[in-house]
């Protein structure tokens, strides 16, 4: 192995061993540590938060842009409607239903259903199955149907279709616990949106 | 002159046992690999609830048997270990499927069945529980010892899992045991 030469010259010959010495004439006058690396300093400085909003905002990007999440709510108010996206949704009407004689629904659990109304104006708008969320304590429920024997029935869609361009209702059945207590949010999120989404409050 | 021999023989001794037993100190206190990333465990017993972050399991019942059938009419013989359950999620029913289901015995592990209709993959449903049955079969010589079910949903990485400990050895073989139809717990 080689040893690489010093950085700084050496010392010169007879005062190696007073290296270090209090008196060496250099140490006064040297300007201070922080004035000799002010370079390396203001680049540290402007470098060191960039690096970390950097990589915050890559993981976020990734995380959330792309539309890939509903991050962006719209609230809507009772008996309001909301555009997004060149359709139209609600105003939204929302029941517990009593009779449930003829669905599969177990004891200590309640049906809430909501009807959303869509005009899907021109182009027709997609949009996935709404949800629901307890206000109070953020519980999210899906979309429920064939499980508590509602088949598949194309005049209650439970989602949106951009082939249908006529107004329309989505029909969504949630199945809660019986001590669930509104109020809720009822969400919609329309495909091509980006993370916005339209969040109906409901208190059934 | 003593000063050179201390510098240039006994400092380096010195430095080279210090940075040996701090290495070997770091390799007895660092967790194995993996061990950032394991799963956090709430045990659970027979027909009491447990719950984990986004999930909530009653073990009804646990059977070993000869054979198990379905309500489609499937059927298979083997050693089978039967769990009967329910089950629920408890934030959100978005990725709420019991997708995790396996049996540490020794150190195999063995995954619940997918054949038949069981309760592995089924939707869970935010404080509505669900219920239906696992089945796992195992090798003859598994059934000397004792097991460990653990429960949870797509990913346990840093989840939320439920475990339990099952005496297999305990278990008095039934000829068949059929699996509870998936549904609502009742």
């Amino acid at each position: 192995m080689t040893i690489p030469e010093p950085l700084f010259p050496a010392p010169p010959a007879g005062s190696a061993d007073s290296a270090g010495d209090a008196t060496h004439p250099a140490s006064a006058k040297s300007p201070s540590w922080w004035r000799r690396n002010r370079l390396g300093l203001v680049v540290s400085a402007v470098l060191l938060p960039a690096t970390v909003f950097a990589v915050g905002w890559e993981n976020w990007h990734l995380m959330y842009d792309f539309g890939a999440r509903p991050v962006d709510p719209i609230i809507v108010a009772e008996d309001d409607s909301a555009e997004l996206v060149g359709a139209s949704f609600g105003p939204v009407r929302s029941a517990v239903i009593e009779d449930l004689s003829g669905l599969d629904v177990p004891d200590g659990a309640k049906v809430i259903a909501a009807a959303v109304p869509v005009d899907p104006g021109p182009k027709g708008v997609s949009c996935r199955r709404p949800t629901l969320t307890q206000q109070s304590s953020g519980r999210q429920w899906a979309l429920m149907r064939s499980e508590i024997g509602v088949p598949y029935n194309p005049d209650e869609p439970e989602f949106c279709s951009a082939d249908e361009l006529g107004d329309y209702e989505l029909i969504a059945p949630f199945v809660i616990p019986e001590d669930a207590e509104g109020p809720f949010w009822l969400d919609v999120w329309p495909q091509d949106s980006g993370g916005t989404f339209l969040r109906f409050s409901i208190d059934p | 002159m003593m000063s050179g021999v201390v510098r240039s023989k006994v400092v380096p001794w010195v430095l080279t046992a210090a940075l040996l037993v701090g290495a070997w100190a770091i390799v007895k206190v660092t967790l194995p690999v993996g061990s950032a990333q394991e799963p956090f465990v709430t045990a659970a017993t027979l027909d009491e609830t447990a719950s984990a972050r986004n999930l909530v399991v009653t073990v009804t019942d646990v059977h070993a048997a000869r054979a198990v059938t379905d309500d489609a009419g499937w059927s298979a013989d083997g050693a089978w270990l039967v769990i009967d359950l329910d089950a629920a999620a408890q934030v959100t029913q978005q990725g709420a499927s019991l997708r995790t289901a396996t049996l540490v015995v020794g150190n195999r592990t063995f995954s619940a069945t997918e054949r038949g209709t069981t309760f592995l993959d089924q939707a869970l449903v935010t404080g509505v529980p669900r219920s239906g049955s696992l089945a796992f079969q195992l090798p003859d010589d598994a059934w000397t010892e004792h097991g460990t079910l653990r429960l949870g949903l797509a990913n346990p990485v840093l989840d939320g899992v439920i475990e339990m400990r099952i005496d297999l050895a305990d278990l008095p073989f039934e000829r068949e045991v059929s699996l509870q139809e998936n549904g609502w717990a009742r």
